[in-house]
């Protein structure tokens, strides 16, 4: 599968997604559908927002898969600390959440994170908005 | 016939009676309750004739007062005059004269009957609006809380969907050796599944509305437990915005006798409202501090809800109990729930204050000590069934298991007893030294202070009533060794039924008289 990316990753290679949430069991879940659906060379997980941003300073991440609501910050926060941090590598974001209300909403629309899956969610759900985002056919 | 004249001038229907019921003489005012003329009425032999088909004479009283002589008044008794009126109500005094005749006199009450049913509609209409305030303020607190819980809902509900796709995957692909990763499945389908269950059972007994006798019960709860289901509720939506909640209390000991499900609607309503105060403000570190304090000096139970946020504005402190009054924007809120909460902790002959501090805004909600409490409760109970029974007899019930509580407490309710009941030795022996009671049934093996122990305390006090132990079969032999030194009259041993405990109790009760 070909998947471009970002000018820096050669054109044949795949991409690394990380999955932020605080649940372990929903990551662990998340995990498993990603890497069945073969599409990511690497799959990390991280349970805690300084866990995700060490890992993401450690390895090249494409795609951000982070939940709204977390234990120490919000999402959108994160999403806001990593594209001031890291404006160099375009990554893509994914945000997941159990309940949006109107303002979550709009904050989510101007941080610029166009994708947004509700819980609870299947794996063709998931598969279906990772590819939208990739921009790569369903496998 | 002359003599009753001066009946003439009464405002009242009058009439006077031989012993056989014959008319003898009506004044003006029979004639019009009546609605019969002077001379219709004359034609009438019997006043049973006359009360036939219009309502029920009172025979017994008419009887008595020609056999015992004086002065009787009936019951209401309704009349219809006719077809065409409506009914109306009366009573009927009955008096003896020099004569041996009897004299009548009707009292027109309709008007006040009337009166009072319309207050009685009108003020069970009014219970029935203030039951739906209640459950309109649960409501509104479980909407604004609703955002915390559904997320709380989605977490493992999208864990089970996942995990059974897993399973179909691996079943699918003929995984099927990979036994420990479908039982890792299964297993988190499960739990998942138990935690939207608990999240839903708890919302369900929340709002659940309680009849007018729910309102009434009482149980003995675990005080700590009560609070811990409280933050359930609320601590979705405390996590989500990283409020800190202090939780000053430990063990499970302090134990209340409450309707569990009001005081849970107060708590759950502090917590929301200092949530929202704290979220509205973005407070810097907010946190909110919850204490159990046992006030022994006032035999109180004290729960402390206290925040970091800005405290109540001087002008508002004496308007935030009063129902209606808000700070919030209209629709957020409904302006009940202190007001709704005042009245809860008020039926629980409690009180609920505003604390004076430095920071934030505290909430002191105080009630009576389970002893106190349980001692009263009992003791309008009973007088509400049995007015005559003067020889009630008290018993205290230490343990400090609510469950034994609460069994007792329903073996005793029909049973003309007074209920002390009691978790903690210390407590007791305080309660002890104020109230006498006869007979004391005590647990064995108790944290703080054993059976043993509070026996020779009691026996310190010169408190020389029966006490019975409450054990299992294999402390049998405790009996033996404390009976002649502590005077110990029995033992009852777990499980029990209602007739051995009281059996029981009876026997130690019927010795000590014999002694």
């Amino acid at each position: 599968m070909v998947v471009k990316l970002s000018s820096k990753s050669s054109a044949n290679e795949k991409p690394s997604v990380l999955i932020l949430d605080d649940e372990k069991k929903i990551c662990s879940v998340m995990k498993t559908f990603l890497i069945l659906s073969e599409l990511f060379k690497n799959v990390v997980v991280a349970h805690s927002v300084s866990m995700a941003l060490m890992k993401i300073g450690n390895e090249k991440i494409d795609l951000v898969i982070v939940d709204y609501n977390l234990p120490d910050k919000k999402g959108t926060d994160f999403i806001d600390t990593i594209k001031k941090t890291h404006s160099k590598n375009k990554i893509h974001f994914l945000l997941i959440s159990g309940y949006l209300n109107n303002k979550a909403l709009s904050e989510i629309i101007n941080l610029g994170v166009s994708q947004v899956l509700v819980k609870p969610f299947t794996r063709a759900m998931l598969i279906k908005k990772v590819c939208e985002i990739l921009k790569c056919p369903v496998p | 016939m002359n003599n009753y004249t001066l009946y003439d001038t009464l405002f009242n229907a009058v009439t006077v009676l031989d012993t056989k019921g014959k008319i003898l003489y009506s004044n003006h005012y029979f004639s019009i309750l009546f609605k019969m003329s002077p001379r219709v009425i004359k034609k009438i032999n019997t006043i049973f004739e006359l009360f036939n088909g219009k309502g029920e004479f009172p025979n017994a009283i008419f009887e008595r007062v020609i056999n015992e002589p004086g002065s009787y008044v009936s019951e209401e008794i309704e009349l219809q005059i006719n077809e065409l009126d409506t009914q109306c109500t009366v009573v009927i005094k009955f008096t003896s004269l020099e004569d041996k005749n009897i004299l009548v006199c009707f009292n027109d009450i309709s008007i006040e009957t009337k009166l009072h049913s319309k207050y009685r509609t009108q003020l069970s209409e009014l219970k029935n609006s203030h039951l739906q305030i209640l459950q309109a303020d649960k409501l509104a607190t479980i909407g604004e809380l609703s955002a915390g819980i559904s997320h709380e809902i989605s977490n493992p509900l999208t864990i089970a969907a996942g995990n059974i796709e897993i399973i179909e995957v691996l079943i699918l692909e003929e995984k099927l050796k990979n036994e420990d990763l479908i039982k890792d499945s299964i297993r988190d389908v499960v739990e998942s599944h138990n935690r939207i269950t608990s999240i839903i059972l708890n919302m369900k007994s929340f709002l659940r509305q309680q009849t007018e006798e729910e309102e009434e019960e009482r149980e003995y709860c675990n005080l700590e437990e009560v609070i811990l289901d409280s933050i359930k509720f609320t601590n979705p939506s405390f996590k989500k915005h990283n409020i800190k909640i202090v939780q000053n209390f430990s063990k499970k000991d302090i134990v209340a006798l409450i309707n569990r499900t009001k005081i849970l609607q107060v708590l759950v309503n502090l917590l929301s409202n200092a949530l929202d105060i704290l979220v509205e403000y973005k407070i810097k570190d907010p946190k909110l501090e919850i204490e159990i304090v046992r006030n022994r000096d006032d035999n109180l139970l004290e729960i402390r809800v206290a925040d970091n946020g800005p405290g109540i504005p001087t002008q508002d402190k004496s308007e935030i109990f009063k129902s209606f009054f808000t700070t919030k924007a209209i629709g957020e809120g409904t302006g009940l729930g202190l007001s709704i909460a005042t009245q809860i902790i008020e039926a629980h002959q409690g009180v609920l204050l505003l604390e004076k501090t430095n920071i934030g805004a505290s909430f002191l909600i105080q009630l009576p000590s389970i002893e106190i409490q349980s001692y009263t409760q009992s003791e309008i109970m009973q007088r509400a069934r049995t007015v005559s029974k003067n020889d009630t007899i008290k018993i205290m019930v230490l343990d400090n298991e609510v469950k034994i509580l609460n069994i007792f407490n329903k073996i005793f309710e029909n049973e003309g007893i007074i209920f002390l009941g009691s978790a903690n030795g210390y407590d007791a022996l305080e309660v002890l030294e104020n109230i006498n009671v006869d007979l004391i049934i005590t647990d064995y093996i108790m944290p703080h202070l054993s059976g043993l122990e509070f026996s020779k305390k009691v026996r310190e006090l010169d408190i020389n009533c029966p006490i019975l132990y409450l054990s299992t079969e294999s402390n049998k032999g405790i009996l033996n060794r404390d009976r002649d030194e502590l005077g110990i009259e029995g033992i009852i041993l777990k499980p029990f039924s209602k007739e051995g405990v009281l059996k029981a109790i009876y026997q130690a009760l019927k010795n000590k008289k014999e002694l």
